[in-house]
């Protein structure tokens, strides 16, 4: 579904990205995990058309992604990120419609995979009418899912979406967006520092450092079996429990 | 309804556009006077106005707009018919340079520009040395020749008469005079110490309303050293000829007004007795024989029709700003290279002095085939329009700007086109920003748009202009006042659309309720 190959950038000389192979499947969780600056953001950020490749091939579904074809690929792409990236001028609803009135939804339509949607991710209600600034972090972040959602994207993007939370609501919201992920279907790449956090979606996990894969596999994998020293310290320093 | 907001745009735009390009609503008129700014040339635009108009012409009178260079040149460019002029004027300033030995040739010279000039209107209006009549009785002179043998009378003068090459100098070798030791004074000041007694000799304008003020008598040039400043009409050959009761309401007033009379009228404007027209109107009623009842409107009504006219120039050059600001604004935004330089050349325009802004227009709007002087002019528009983009350019810029990265990316990915992104969320998002912009170029416009007055746009600078030249400061605040308030006011229509177009989500007071 998303395939990377030999995917590098450089900002101003600097590399921070490796050359870079993933295959992802369609339905498959793969976390990419490890600290900031580690190049993880900036992989999401070139899948997302946002950043452009120094070199190598990106595809998506099949569909190459370069200028031409970047507005098609972006249809099958749905993009969460840590603050939400909310409109602010705009109430929930129309945060989440906007797209599907460009795409020339009709009403009925609309209101119904509203609907849909708000049962699926837990938003209350009365929120819709409400402005992002009216509503909380986890109900922001909520909304900022439903607008991913909306046109069913086959690929979900997701930078640190639970970044911003208090532990209670972040519980509550992974529970949800777990659930989310398997009623979908859809194929999933989130960005993570948070090794709780991958071990909690992962199918897949992919430690990340100084722009390469130190390690991939099933998350088990990696804490029993850490592929080098940079691995075994960075899952050490978050196992201080119990 | 996928492109709702577009459309909105659009049609917002051609609204701004439509409102704002509307020409300014004019009557129709054969003849066009024009005045210099200041009394007595107002004085005389007025009674070619109100004979014109007995003889059944509709003609418009543009006061005050300027000075020879503006006036003349908008006589040359066909935007006025005529206007009063002085022949030393002609012949130092308008044909400076040209060699004109006498009448004719000065004749000659402006038939080759298509302009006429009348005869003298009956009057010089040069420099003069005055006295009181009482210390011209004490000391018993009547002629400049007599300081002669008055070494000790007390003369101060003008700085600028003290300072031309055919000023005091000049007057002193002709007459050889004796009297060392003239100081410089203000017109205002010599006029007072020459009445308390401090000086006995000043120079002064012939026609000027404080000779009959302060009952001056003026000492004969005996010497014929003054030139001739006789005040004659200039005006288009091809206006007289196809207007001949121009010309004839110019040739009645030719040749019937003295000096004296000259100075009665503009002493009975300056201290306030009377208008322009009302001054002019008793002339004519009394030397052509004429009954014309000047319109006077009152003080009210004359504000009144200052104020449409300044909400017109306003109009004219704030709406059509705000739509090319906020696309300059976009453009500085979308393109960093091109933006320095429109950021930078919106900043130089907003550092150009007025006057000196206005001056530089006035050819190109004249050239153009625009109204570039009087009432409504393109050139004051303009201007204006060119001190509004600043503000507007820069808040549209730093707007969009300031807005989230995560916004705009998150509007991206979700599929928007370029175009949908400005219209759905960048442009709503900057607007707060955007509309101080326009707040703060609309009270800027309100106040600049009085500087209209000086090239005769019309707006409350009218009656400020007027009331520094009589010196009337009720006249000063009756435009100063209103002005003050329109912008007050165009600042709350300008807060009661923010209140009414920006969604709660944009304003500052809603916190975020965690």
């Amino acid at each position: 579904m998303l395939e990377m190959r030999g995917v590098t950038k450089a900002f101003n000389g600097i590399t921070v990205v490796q050359p870079l192979d993933l295959v992802i499947e369609a339905g498959e969780v793969v976390v990419l995990l490890g600290p900031s600056g580690c190049g993880k953001t900036t992989i999401l950020r070139m899948v997302a058309g946002l950043v452009t490749p120094s070199s190598g091939e990106i595809t998506v579904d099949s569909l190459p992604l370069d200028a031409r074809n970047v507005a098609q690929v972006r249809r099958r792409l749905g993009y969460v990120i840590q603050e939400g990236g909310l409109f602010p001028h705009l109430n929930a609803m129309d945060n989440v419609t906007l797209a599907a009135r460009h795409e020339g939804w009709p009403r009925p339509r609309m209101n119904d995979r509203l609907a849909e949607l708000v049962e699926m991710t837990q938003f209350p209600q009365e929120g819709l009418r409400r402005y992002p600034n009216e509503l909380s972090g986890g109900q922001r972040q909520r909304l900022s899912l439903m607008r991913a959602l909306f046109l069913s994207p086959r690929v979900l993007l997701l930078d640190e979406p639970l970044g911003a939370l208090d532990p209670l609501i972040r519980a509550g919201l992974q529970r949800d967006l777990k659930r989310v992920f398997a009623r979908t279907g859809a194929t999933v790449l989130l960005v993570t520092h948070d090794l709780v956090e991958a071990g909690r979606f992962a199918d897949r996990v992919c430690v990340m450092n100084a722009g390469r894969i130190a390690q991939q596999g099933a998350f088990a994998e990696i804490l029993e079996t850490p592929a080098d020293d940079f691995v075994r310290e960075f899952v050490g320093s978050q196992m201080v429990a119990p | 309804m996928k492109h709702r907001s577009l459309v909105k745009l659009i049609v917002l735009v051609l609204v701004l556009l439509t409102v704002g390009l509307a020409p300014a609503p004019r009557r129709a008129v054969h003849v066009r006077i024009g005045s210099k700014k200041f009394t007595e040339s107002v004085i005389l635009g007025e009674m070619l106005r109100l004979l014109a108009e007995q003889a059944g012409l509709q003609a418009a009178h543009y006061r005050e707009f300027g000075g020879t260079r503006i006036v003349y040149d908008a006589l040359v460019a066909g935007e006025i018919d005529v206007y009063p002029e002085y022949t030393g004027t002609i012949a130092a300033e308008i044909l400076a340079g040209r060699d004109v030995p006498d009448e004719q040739a000065m004749r000659d010279l402006l038939r080759q520009q298509g302009i006429g000039m009348s005869k003298s209107l009956g009057f010089s209006n040069t420099y003069a040395l005055a006295l009181t009549r009482e210390r011209a009785e004490e000391l018993g002179i009547s002629r400049v020749s007599d300081l002669k043998r008055l070494p000790e009378a007390r003369i101060a003068l003008t700085h600028e008469f003290l300072d031309r090459g055919d000023g005091w100098r000049a007057l002193k070798r002709r007459y050889d005079l004796q009297q060392t030791d003239v100081p410089g004074v203000d017109h205002d000041l010599a006029y007072r110490q020459l009445l308390a007694g401090e000086i006995d000799v000043t120079d002064v304008y012939s026609t000027d309303a404080m000779i009959r003020r302060g009952d001056l008598v003026l000492l004969a040039d005996d010497l014929a050293f003054f030139p001739r400043y006789d005040a004659v009409w200039l005006y288009r050959l091809d206006s007289a000829e196809r207007f001949a009761d121009l010309l004839t309401a110019m040739r009645r007033v030719e040749g019937s007004v003295s000096e004296a009379t000259m100075q009665a009228l503009n002493d009975d404007v300056e201290a306030g007795a009377l208008s322009e027209s009302e001054a002019a109107a008793e002339f004519l009623n009394r030397h052509a024989g004429t009954h014309i009842e000047a319109a006077s409107a009152t003080r009210f009504q004359m504000i009144a029709r200052r104020v449409w006219e300044h909400l017109d120039l306003v109009r004219r050059s704030l709406l059509p700003a705000i739509v090319v600001g906020v696309a300059l604004g976009v453009l500085c935004q979308r393109r960093p290279r091109t933006g320095r330089v429109v950021l930078a050349g919106v900043g130089l325009l907003q550092t150009i002095p007025s006057l000196a802004l206005l001056v530089l227009l006035l050819p190109v709007v004249a050239a153009l085939g625009y109204r570039s002087i009087g009432e409504g002019s393109v050139t004051a528009v303009t201007a204006l329009f060119c001190y509004c983009l600043l503000p507007i350019v820069r808040n549209t810029y730093t707007g969009i700007e300031g807005i989230e990265r995560g916004t705009i990316e998150s509007a991206t990915v979700l599929g928007l086109s370029r175009t949908a992104r400005l219209v759905e969320v960048e442009l709503p998002i900057a607007l707060p920003t955007i509309l101080a912009g326009i707040r703060t170029a609309a009270v800027q416009n309100v106040g600049f748009a009085t500087l209209g007055a000086i090239i005769g746009a019309g707006g409350l600078g009218q009656p400020i202009l007027r009331g520094i030249r009589v010196n009337d400061l009720s006249l000063i605040l009756a435009g100063a006042i209103p002005a003050a308030a329109l912008a007050l006011l165009l600042q709350s229509a300008i807060d009661l659309i923010e209140w009414a177009v920006v969604p709660r989500g944009l304003k500052r007071q809603s916190a975020a309720r965690e």
